[in-house]
């Protein structure tokens, strides 16, 4: 019973929204019950955030969700040291990598094929590393960043806009339920449960994606978009800002070329952040498939993803032969087709 | 007096025989037409009474009667004025036609006696041939239209006047002569035009030698439009039947060109993406060939097919899969050939840019979900061939070669064809038509391939329906190789031209 009142009391702290000051006088050891009255609410307003408190609780029991104090040492470390951390977490998923090595990766909604494949190339490598991409379950670059390491076998958080228990963006369903099915990883939110997706709801909750990690890159961004606010957010606390560089005239890199402009430091692999992180990356087994002369040929030309009249230029092949070619190179799983008639490597 | 003069209508696209019997009473003057005139058939009094005044004959001031039996049959159009007038004529001023054998009557009068052309000669010729009528009687222009269809003596009649004359054996006319074979395509390239593009003009020719449907996803400006009005130029010539089918088709819409002539190539028939349920398939009252049919033998192009009609789009169903159009009206149903080639293009998404190299998409993913939701499985079911065409740059459309003209990409389409030909013994089949029955005789496989197939069904998630698919391109690829069994490279070359199965695009962030 204890227990429950605790966490009732917590989610109504949450509730109040005023994050700074529950910090400073959890800091100074202050019971719940002391920071609810230090915080001098109405009687009123105290009445209906409890009875709101009582519902949310009620609610995140049926739903199997997961109330995760500030108090609690299942609270992410980093996220505590923010100025305004959540004065609590919902959690749908599997909530024992909250501690775990986590870097954050933004992006734009609209991301080119450079930033799509630039997020895969950076993911893939520090998955196999061992560590786990922090984003924020939008469009674009988020998706393309969780669904990338949790195919290569990783662990990922998405910091949610809306309440856990929202499905927005509808789209990302099956990678939600991917998410949680395969118990690696979780989503998170602050806001309460049912809480709709609301404009102001995204820059705020872009300060819990860098403050839950000690580095944040930014792959593809332009000047006024979500991923820079996250940047700025990373600076104020205190973390490091990467950013992958662009080309000067595409307007999704205007916002990663200023960042390196002001500093950040540049990412041109997942080798770069690894560093950081003082990880000796694992030496990528060059696997030598057996192929034959055709099959080499067009392997050797896909050192980067490339059109198919483009390969077929070079490789001076008929179409019908090539077409072949292709299929056999993707039954071994060598290649993959993109969008547009693209081809590229499987590893990346 | 009585008279009776044989004159002709149109049903749908085929001619049907129509007595015009001309009464004159003694009573009261008046001029009746019964027998199911529209109101074309009911304005032709007015024509005819001019007519034969300004041909300085006289119009009998008594009681007309007209009937145009079979009276079940609704009567359209101005082709009776002659006809009638003619009946009038011999029923007053006691013409007796100096010949002995039967004859047809058609023709549209204008005020002052002279005669216009009519829609539908050459249908209304061969049902004149079938029935045994040896003589016919149509307007001048449309005269070596008539004279297309053999073994019946066609008269190009210029006014009133003529006709009588000739029919009084006052003087000689000779017999029209067939008219030369025309061109319907204002449009006529060449496949060696497109630069690049090779997977795509590959697979127009896979397309174009199974006769199997094709859909073109890609961005705008990339070239779908040109690849398909090119379409024409590979596929094979139309056979003298096919031919014949497609001439009357058009003469019937009155879209034959002045003078008539049979249509010797392949229609390409492209409508905008605005039309009508009754412009797509045929119709109003007195059906008239719609797109499908004026496609018929031919290819029908659908560009932004996402954007047509729902309704219009579902109407497709059933013609692609008999090559028939039943309509059906209070008056009986009415049957028209429709075996086109559809061939149909769409963009990858609302913006366009999905999977462009450059420039990036701003289409939610929800949003490019809803846009390819647009087109019902059912009729996704019906198309074979599913590729992709991308933008190319201009440095890829620099080194690109030339392409192959379409001549010798044609000729390789025949002897292809011959190669079908010869496995379907009845009449027209290409392997894009065969039952799903017909699969398993025809797409003989060899244990070792059926393997191959298994893998590739599991590799690439395909469904049951795209299994079939798969094999009937296979077919085809095997078919221009003149191989008379499914080869291994055939399954791996079809996999490539099923895009849409393969759904890798539609995940917009993999």
């Amino acid at each position: 019973m204890g227990e429950e009142v605790f966490i009732i009391d917590w989610l109504l702290l949450n509730l109040t929204g005023k994050y700074r000051a529950i910090k400073e006088l959890l800091s100074r050891n202050y019971s719940t019950e002391e920071i609810i009255s230090f915080l001098g609410l109405e009687r009123e307003r105290l009445s209906s955030l409890r009875k709101r408190a009582e519902q949310e609780y009620k609610k995140s029991l049926e739903l199997g969700i997961e109330l995760i104090p500030i108090s609690s040492d299942e609270y992410p470390v980093l996220l505590r040291e923010i100025p305004d951390p959540p004065a609590l977490l919902y959690v749908l998923g599997e909530k024992v990598w909250l501690n775990c090595n986590f870097i954050s990766v933004v992006g734009t909604r609209r991301p080119t094929r450079y930033g799509i494949t630039a997020t895969r190339m950076i993911v893939s490598r520090l998955v196999e590393n061992g560590i786990g991409i922090v984003s924020g379950f939008a469009y674009g670059i988020d998706t393309v960043a969780h669904t990338e390491a949790i195919n290569g076998g990783g662990y990922t958080i998405g910091v949610l806009g809306t309440g856990v228990d929202i499905v927005y963006p509808k789209v990302n369903k099956a990678l939600r339920r991917d998410i949680i099915e395969s118990k690696r990883g979780c989503l998170i939110s602050e806001f309460p449960l049912g809480d709709n997706p609301e404009s102001w709801h995204f820059p705020r909750r872009n300060r819990i994606i860098s403050g839950l990690t000690q580095i944040t890159v930014v792959i593809e961004a332009s000047l006024k978009s979500g991923a820079m606010i996250t940047a700025g957010y990373a600076l104020e606390q205190g973390r490091e800002v990467f950013a992958v560089p662009g080309n000067i005239d595409s307007e999704n890199s205007q916002g990663t070329n200023q960042l390196i402009k002001e500093g950040a430091k540049p990412v041109t692999s997942g080798d770069d952040i690894l560093e950081e992180f003082n990880i000796i990356p694992k030496i990528n087994t060059v696997r030598l498939p057996e192929l034959t002369e055709e099959e080499a040929v067009i392997w050797n030309i896909l050192n980067e993803p490339r059109l198919e009249d483009d390969i077929l230029n070079i490789s001076g092949l008929d179409i019908s032969k090539f077409n072949i070619i292709i299929t056999r190179l993707e039954l071994k799983g060598l290649i993959e087709r993109l969008p547009g008639r693209m081809l590229r490597r499987r590893d990346g | 007096m009585l008279a009776k003069v044989l004159s002709a209508t149109l049903l749908g696209i085929e001619g049907a025989l129509v007595d015009v019997e001309v009464d004159i009473s003694n009573g009261l003057p008046s001029f009746t037409i019964v027998g199911l005139p529209d109101q074309a058939v009911q304005e032709s009094r007015e024509r005819i009474r001019s007519a034969i005044k300004n041909s300085d004959f006289n119009f009998p001031v008594k009681r007309i009667t007209v009937n145009l039996a079979p009276a079940d049959i609704k009567k359209e159009g101005p082709a009776f004025d002659l006809p009638i007038a003619i009946g009038i004529l011999m029923a007053s001023e006691g013409i007796i036609p100096r010949l002995e054998e039967p004859f047809l009557i058609v023709g549209e009068l204008s005020l002052d006696g002279s005669i216009r052309p009519v829609n539908g000669i050459i249908s209304m010729a061969i049902m004149s041939k079938e029935l045994g009528i040896p003589i016919m009687f149509v307007p001048y222009e449309n005269s070596s239209e008539a004279a297309l269809i053999p073994g019946i003596k066609v008269y190009g009649i210029k006014n009133l006047t003529e006709i009588v004359q000739y029919l009084n054996g006052n003087i000689t006319l000779a017999p029209a002569s067939p008219a030369k074979s025309i061109r319907i395509n204002e449009f006529i390239g060449d496949f060696s035009d497109i630069k690049g593009q090779e997977s795509a003009k590959r697979a127009l020719e896979i397309a174009a030698c199974g006769f199997h449907n094709v859909i073109m996803v890609g961005p705008p400006g990339s070239g779908k439009t040109m690849l398909a009005q090119r379409l024409p130029t590979i596929l094979p010539p139309l056979t003298e039947e096919e031919a014949l089918e497609v001439t009357k088709i058009y003469s019937s819409a009155g879209l034959l060109p002045k003078g008539g002539g049979i249509i010797e190539e392949r229609p390409f028939r492209a409508p905008h993406h605005s039309i009508s349920l009754a412009g797509m398939v045929g119709g109003t009252s007195n059906p008239r060939p719609g797109e499908i049919s004026l496609a018929h033998n031919g290819v029908l192009f659908l560009d932004e097919f996402p954007e047509f009609r729902r309704d219009v789009l579902e109407a497709l169903r059933q013609p692609m899969e008999d090559g028939t159009l039943v309509i059906s009206r209070a008056h009986g149903s009415i049957r028209f050939p429709a075996r086109f080639m559809l061939v149909a293009s769409m963009n990858p998404c609302p913006c366009g840019y999905l999977g462009d190299t450059k420039k990036a998409c701003t289409c939610s993913p929800y949003q490019v979900e809803r846009y390819f939701g647009k087109i019902s499985g059912p009729i996704l079911d019906r198309i074979d061939i599913q590729i992709e065409v991308p933008r190319l740059e201009t440095d890829t459309l620099i080194k690109s070669n030339p392409g192959e003209k379409s001549e010798s990409i044609r000729s390789r389409i025949k002897k292809a064809r011959e190669f079908q030909s010869y496995r379907f013994k009845e009449g027209f089949r290409a392997n894009g038509l065969m039952l799903p029955s017909e699969l398993k005789k025809y797409c003989k496989l060899t244990p070792s391939i059926e393997s191959l197939l298994r893998e590739i069904v599991d590799r690439f998630h395909l469904s049951a329906r795209s299994y079939d698919k798969l094999l009937k391109v296979a077919r085809t690829i095997a078919d221009l190789g003149e191989s008379e069994l499914i080869r291994e490279e055939d399954i791996l070359e079809a996999i490539q031209y099923r895009v849409l199965d393969r759904k890798y695009w539609e995940k917009k962030f993999s």
